[in-house]
């Protein structure tokens, strides 16, 4: 079940503007997604993309209110996301380094998760979820102890707006995105390439009584 | 007495008589000389308020002292006045059209640059039919023009709402503040608080918005409207006097704390249970535009056919000009399916994002 690149590209497009005019995107939040969608659309028929968002322009979320009184936003990144559909066994992505980082109003980085594929012969699972993990230049504000990485379905730039969305703009997601027909559409292109290959594999690692979804799904021995 | 003036080149006297209220205010009628001479002659009268026909220009001859190369339609004088107001705006007032619904469609709609100039506008036919409304909004845009010259560009936006500090989180914008509050002529001022916060649903909501977000049918809102009026939902801030809306943060919130429970997480019928037992009044639910179901989740009230929607059941209208603290106006599946969305007076359109999903819900089987 692919997905071409001209339909990824326009998803993104629908997911910007939508959260645009819910004000849950900037501006500037919008046209950094929403460019990556028309570059994506120029594609056309291709099943390979890649992806990468900068820090210093990342897609950037409108400030909100936390109920501790103070002020945040959120910005998503990404170093590289490279998807490459041919394989089928796999979830198609070659590169994933995805990062959310929450930062209050001095710009101060509150916390930061990101959403890995797990590099060469690293330990863990090789699609997971990190807490914190500076970027490279940054490696001295690393917190001391990296794990645990958690086991999470690989997502990309569309998902996880969804994800910040629902999370940190609850009302609006719950009362008027969640329903809304093109929003549903562009999120379930996303989730095509980002949960079939994966979706079939943990389910195929439940009926395996010899080993368990983890060890499966572990780097190295996805299989 | 306030005192205005009916421009028409066509028997002034009748609609100089019909925008009249009795004690309140008077029109003088005035037919048509050339430009910079009636402009001067209107200014002259002081004038609260003046309504200009729209074709200034189709009866040259009689009473209209003007020749065939002097005729002018009403935008032009329009545009005066405004030039005029933005160096002297204590001499600001509204500027209203009133003519046949024929020269507003076919004339008047097309001329977009002349569209911004008029506060309002107003069909004869209206004028005729529904007198005391249209009277009632006249005299508003009156008061509301007093109220925005005597602040002289420095309003106080708690005090144009009638609002109170607990409002402040929801009118304190910043296109208010420079808008509104800070707006150097009172048209300005006047315009923008009228087309975005009036007839917007956003801060304040009209009754159709309010029956969606109840969650009951347009019907018997009006069972509700005495609970309402005791109660500080009600708007009381500038134009409360010509239009009848409601604070949307507070209505929320009051039904919040009668039902017990986030009314918004609810459907229709439960809504209307919950209110009706709590209010003990009798009240019907909203039905689905599209499947006639009370059990949905209306959020507001369809674009074009103005009864409660969920956004399930809709589609985006385009509206590029929305304002942050404004509502998106959206356009139900029936609207959508029977093409009634495309009557000219709604002025909608589907927005691109949307618009893949028209012909889907075109071929739809509706069960309504």
């Amino acid at each position: 079940m692919t997905v071409e690149a001209a339909d990824f590209g326009r998803a993104l497009a629908v997911i910007a503007q939508k959260l645009q005019d819910l004000d849950i995107l900037t501006h500037n939040g919008a046209l950094c997604l929403s460019e990556e969608g028309y570059r994506m659309r120029r594609m056309r028929q291709s099943l390979s993309w890649d992806v990468s968002i900068s820090r210093e322009r990342p897609i950037e979320f409108t400030p909100f209110e936390y109920r501790d009184g103070n002020t945040y936003h959120v910005e998503v990144s990404t170093e590289r996301i490279a998807v490459d559909q041919s394989q089928e066994h796999c979830p198609p992505f070659e590169a994933l380094d995805l990062a959310m980082v929450l930062l209050n109003r001095a710009g101060e980085i509150v916390h930061r998760w990101h959403i890995d594929r797990a590099n060469g012969d690293q330990a863990g699972p090789m699609f997971h979820l990190q807490y914190g993990g500076h970027d490279r230049d940054q490696r001295q504000a690393d917190i001391p102890i990296r794990e645990p990485r958690w086991n999470h379905p690989p997502i990309e730039l569309g998902l996880m707006c969804e994800l910040v969305a629902a999370n940190f703009y609850t009302e609006r997601w719950f009362t008027t995105l969640r329903e809304d027909r093109s929003w549903c559409s562009a999120i379930q292109i996303c989730q095509k390439v980002s949960y079939t290959a994966y979706v079939s594999h943990l389910s195929s690692c439940l009926n395996t009584s010899y080993s368990t979804a983890l060890s499966r799904m572990w780097n190295g021995c996805w299989g | 007495m306030l005192n205005g003036v009916m421009v028409d080149d066509d028997n002034p006297e009748l609609y100089a008589k019909i925008l009249s209220v009795r004690g309140v205010l008077t029109f003088e009628p005035m037919a048509v000389r050339p430009l910079t001479d009636l402009a001067e002659e209107i200014r002259g009268k002081s004038p609260r308020v003046v309504a200009l026909d729209y074709g200034l220009d189709d009866n040259i001859g009689g009473d209209n002292q003007v020749t065939a190369n002097q005729t002018f339609k009403a935008g032009a004088l329009a545009q005066h006045f405004r030039d005029h107001s933005s160096s002297s705006p204590d001499s600001d007032f509204p500027i209203i059209l009133v003519s046949s619904v024929d020269k507003i469609k076919h004339l008047f709609a097309p001329d977009k640059t002349a569209h911004d100039l008029f506060d309002r506008v107003y069909s004869k036919e209206d004028c005729k039919n529904d007198r005391e409304g249209i009277t009632r909004e006249v005299v508003s845009l009156v008061r509301a023009y007093e109220v925005f010259r005597d602040c002289h560009g420095k309003c106080s936006l708690e005090s144009l709402f009638n609002g109170s500090q607990d409002d402040a989180d929801f009118i304190n914008y910043q296109e208010l503040h420079l808008d509104v509050a800070q707006a150097q002529a009172p048209h300005l001022a006047a315009q923008y608080f009228l087309r975005k916060v009036i007839d917007r649903a956003g801060i304040l909501l009209p009754l159709p918005e309010v029956a969606a977000r109840l969650g009951i049918d347009r019907e018997s809102v009006s069972n509700l409207l005495h609970a309402l009026a005791g109660s500080e939902i009600g708007y009381r801030g500038v134009f409360s006097d010509g239009w009848d809306r409601w604070w949307a943060h507070r209505l929320d919130a009051w039904a919040d704390h009668i039902t017990g429970t986030k009314i918004r997480m609810l459907s229709a019928s439960e809504r209307c249970s919950a209110l009706a037992n709590a209010l003990e009044i009798e009240l019907s639910p909203a039905r689905s535009t599209w499947d006639g179901s009370s059990d949905f989740h209306p959020s507001f009230a369809c674009a074009s056919c103005g009864e409660p929607s969920d956004i399930r059941h809709s589609l985006a209208a385009f509206d590029p000009h929305a304002p942050r603290f404004s509502q998106r106006k959206r356009i139900c599946w029936a609207c959508i399916q029977t093409d009634r969305y495309l009557d000219p007076s709604h002025n909608l359109i589907v927005d691109a994002v949307d618009a893949d999903l028209v012909s889907t819900i075109q071929k739809h089987d509706r069960k309504a």
